[in-house]
């Protein structure tokens, strides 16, 4: 709190600063910065961010989208199928509990 | 006043403390939306391991048994998000999150591209263990930061993997304490369901094959009841301490823990206005 009471704002040097922006670090007057979902940024960060989600948007498109919840939809259908082949696998004897009344076992 | 301490000095146990706090404060509804998706998962794996360890049929039908799995799954994940995003409703102060068929969908879409890469991951990581902490608390925070909100499944798991880097030491005895609890839930259900018959037998005299040779207790069947019911019950209060953790660690940015203060400031002062 003390490094800001001495910081003056960065677009106009004669006023005090209030606020850092966390995009930029930099430390700004109320007039320099806005809230954005709970944040106080300045103008360029906050354009940034503006711009942001509309490059990404293009980016990943609908076709991305669609692939990759395929791919995590076929993951989690292979996980268990090869659950499934493993259980498959694995003698009755031990399914149904009869291994613990195995003569080799009752011998032990 | 008292000081209201950050997520950043917080004790596993505080977290957990909280987070049953929450879950005890929660209306009915919060564990009935994280209920009415888990429990059809847990049956459905009860029925799935039952099939493929008794049917004649079973590789006949494994490929579509795997398949309803995987859609009980991801319908799981679907109400996990929901849970949380009720536990952090309570945790800021705000109301509870309104719910549409869109919104819905969207975090079945994101949780659907996310969450079957931890199916692998998490197993995986568990060999080395010391990564595991890590992996898991990425995997729950992606359930607690989902809020179907956006479709974008970077920034979200961007924010998850941020989160699960926070306060290492914290997140590993949060997974350390779950581990024990949940061992200690493990043992309980399976003392539980070992002795029922048993008692059954003692208390209104009927018979069965279990209490006749108990040692038939000791089958798969079995076993994966005990593992479900115990991740029923430990799983709420982890999703809930992450989900506290997950509000701790975006508060360092937004203050939210402290607006939320305030908010309950004021409807204090209202009330004894």
């Amino acid at each position: 709190m003390s490094r800001i009471l001495n910081q003056r704002c960065f677009n106009h040097s004669v006023r005090e600063a209030v606020a850092r922006c966390p995009g930029c670090a930099r430390y700004f007057c109320r007039e320099c910065v806005t809230e954005h979902q709970h944040r106080l940024l300045c103008a360029i960060c906050l354009r940034k961010i503006a711009v942001g989600p509309a490059s990404t948007r293009r980016a990943s498109t609908a076709f991305v989208r669609a692939i990759q919840i395929s791919l995590g939809f076929l993951a989690a259908w292979f996980f268990f199928f090869a659950f499934g082949q493993i259980l498959l696998l694995i003698p009755e004897s031990f399914h149904n509990a009869s291994l613990w009344k195995a003569p080799w076992y009752l011998s032990k | 006043m008292k000081k209201k301490r950050s997520g950043e000095t917080r004790s596993p146990f505080e977290i957990l403390e909280e987070a049953t706090h929450l879950l005890r404060i929660a209306p009915g509804m919060t564990l009935a939306t994280y209920y009415a998706g888990s429990v059809p998962f847990i049956l459905g794996l009860l029925y799935f391991c039952e099939e493929m360890s008794r049917s004649p049929f079973a590789s006949q039908d494994l490929v579509g048994a795997a398949l309803v799995l995987a859609i009980l799954f991801l319908w799981m994940k679907t109400c996990q998000v929901m849970y949380c995003r009720q536990i952090r409703a309570i945790l800021a102060a705000e109301s509870m999150p309104q719910w549409s068929l869109r919104r819905g969908l969207r975090i079945f879409f994101c949780q659907s591209a996310i969450q079957p890469t931890g199916l692998f991951i998490l197993p995986l990581v568990l060999i080395p263990a010391l990564p595991f902490p890590w992996a898991y608390s990425f995997y729950q925070n992606v359930t607690a930061l989902s809020d179907g909100e956006s479709m974008e499944v970077i920034p979200l798991v961007r924010r998850a993997w941020r989160q699960s880097a926070y306060w290492a030491m914290q997140n590993h005895l949060v997974v350390l304490i779950g581990v024990v609890f949940a061992f200690f839930v493990f043992v309980n259900w399976g003392v539980l369901i070992y002795t029922l018959p048993g008692l059954v037998k003692t208390l209104f005299g009927i018979e069965t094959v279990f209490s006749r040779t108990p040692i038939a207790m000791l089958n798969t069947t079995t076993l994966t009841a005990v593992i479900g019911l115990t991740y029923l019950s430990v799983d709420p209060i982890l999703k809930s301490a992450y989900t506290v953790r997950c509000f701790y660690g975006e508060a360092m940015q937004s203050g939210e823990d402290l607006k939320a203060e305030i908010k309950r400031f004021e409807g204090l002062r209202s009330v004894s206005a």
